[in-house]
């Protein structure tokens, strides 16, 4: 990872707090989040705890560009998520690549590997052959034998945290917000390594990354993530963990 | 702690109330999706591979998941009804009748109802549940985050899907009830007129109207069948288990076939 010095900005939040509208979403909607201060350059990685799952979901939300904003501004790629058009923000979304929290984003009445390349066969104009071939050689480097061609609920949970990582992996996006990728016992070498390893690799072409999590050893003390800065979502909005961890034990 | 309760007065006000306001937000969800799907439908940039993959697919479901029905339906349908009104118009010597009675009856009214019930039935419960879910386990702010547009991935194509399925489905239920009508009545010795003559009466009988209610008909009952099983199944809670919502569903739809079978060929009188 490089420090943000002059690189261009991919995610930038500025006192950025949801309106309480529940017309964009559900359960997210529920859970308020205060005013978020987040900057994020080309290569950099936010590692975030959100001791509330659901406050971890509308974060993930807000950098995605979801709610509309009470106060603040909330940019992707330099863009004002507010400013833009639904679908000039949907095509901006399509630059994401997003884990989601429990092990969800399948839909019932695809398969596995269909809403793998759901989102990249919507948003661009790359022969399907070539995504197809591209997301299998994903899915063999995450462990799976190929794209999962069953049902969401007849795929094993760690083969679907793996064809997870493989659809917000694929297409190389520019932001990759992970919620929680690795909990739910789903912390193990076969699926921790590849996950890192695609993670420097997208560093490295410039993408950043807000990775959510509970404050497990395997994630916090990974040295793959070392130079991640580290936060902790707190009433008060975004706190450096150490000053979290400071304040608690005053 | 002890909940306090509204006055009787409110409480009755309540209930009368609460099913209108519902029956009317399923009402406007409907009409609305229904505007959305016209307006999306027309611009070129709506038809993405996607949407096209999924309105293949729908399509698919409705017609194979129908067809089978159909024509068992449709076969019943032309003993008990078709080969009567040939048989009973013959003893009393009214042949030339045959024609109008059953544009009246079968090509107007029953084909079109009963292919929206085996619409429903088939393919409006999948979407109901399939919705429901989507909408249950939060898929719908999932398919956001992922610049998908839930409408225009989900319900547009569907709509459209089930009312070109109701069109195919409705032809085909017509043929085959004539044919079968038709051929009971020549085996069973009921039936003087050859093919051709009984195809003129019942060609004759059709008036211009008919040629432009038949298609809309089916076609506005398919595209109704989506309508109301999306509205049913999205607007579903984590609380709402199949139990309830396939029920509400199906009640949704059968009054939205009727309404519409009705409604349609009152204007046309």
């Amino acid at each position: 990872m490089s420090g943000s010095g002059a690189l261009p900005l991919v995610l930038e939040l500025n006192g950025a707090r949801p309106a309480s509208d529940a017309v964009w979403a559900d359960a997210a909607a529920e859970a308020e989040l205060p005013a978020i201060d987040l900057r994020l350059g080309a290569g950099e990685a936010a590692l975030i705890e959100a001791p509330d799952q659901r406050q971890g979901r509308a974060l993930a939300a807000l950098c995605a560009g979801l709610p509309p904003l009470a106060e603040g501004r909330a940019c992707f790629l330099g863009q004002d998520w507010a400013a833009l058009q639904r679908p000039q923000a949907e095509t901006l979304r399509g630059r994401i690549g997003h884990v989601f929290a429990e092990n969800g984003g399948w839909l019932p009445h695809l398969s596995v590997e269909e809403s793998i390349l759901l989102p990249r066969l919507h948003h661009s104009r790359e022969p399907e052959a070539r995504l197809r071939e591209a997301a299998a050689a994903l899915a063999r480097r995450f462990g799976l034998d190929g794209l999962p061609e069953g049902r969401p609920a007849e795929i094993p949970v760690l083969d679907l945290a793996r064809a997870a990582c493989v659809r917000a992996f694929l297409g190389d996006p520019m932001l990759l917000l992970l919620e929680g990728p690795l909990q739910r016992g789903l912390w193990t070498e076969a699926l921790a390594r590849p996950l890192l390893g695609a993670l420097a690799e997208a560093w490295r072409r410039g993408a950043a990354c807000v990775w959510l999590s509970a404050r497990i050893s395997g994630v916090w003390d990974e040295p793959g993530l070392r130079e991640a800065r580290r936060y902790r979502l707190t009433p008060d909005g975004l706190q450096a963990a150490d000053d979290a961890a400071g304040q608690a034990a005053a | 702690m002890e909940q306090r309760r509204d006055p009787l007065p409110l409480r009755v006000l309540d209930g009368i109330g609460a099913p209108v306001r519902r029956g009317a937000g399923v009402t406007l969800s409907v009409a609305a999706l229904g505007a959305g799907t016209l307006a999306e439908a027309v611009r070129p940039g709506t038809w993405r591979r996607t949407v096209r993959a999924e309105f293949r697919r729908s399509l698919r479901q409705a017609l194979a998941g129908g067809l089978g029905t159909t024509l068992a339906t449709a076969a019943l349908v032309g003993f008990g009804m078709v080969y009567q009104a040939l048989y009973w118009l013959g003893i009393v010597g009214q042949q030339q009748l045959v024609g109008s009675v059953l544009v009246t009856v079968l090509v107007r009214e029953t084909a079109p109802v009963l292919v929206g019930f085996i619409l429903l039935g088939r393919s409006g419960t999948v979407t109901v549940a399939e919705f429901g879910e989507t909408a249950a386990t939060g898929q719908v702010r999932i398919l956001e985050g992922q610049g998908l547009d839930p409408f225009q991935l989900l319900v547009l194509p569907r709509t459209l899907a089930y009312a070109v399925a109701a069109f195919t489905l409705g032809m085909l239920f017509l043929a085959t009830a004539l044919a079968t009508g038709y051929l009971a009545g020549v085996s069973l010795g009921a039936v003087s007129d050859t093919g051709g003559e009984f195809l003129n009466n019942l060609v004759g009988a059709l008036g211009r109207r008919d040629f432009v209610l038949l298609p809309v008909k089916l076609l506005l009952i398919g595209a109704l069948v989506a309508l109301t099983a999306a509205v049913t199944g999205l607007s579903s809670s984590p609380h709402d288990k199949p139990a309830h919502l396939l029920p509400r569903g199906f009640v949704r739809g059968a009054l939205a076939v009727l309404t519409t079978s009705a409604a349609l060929s009152a204007a046309a009188t």
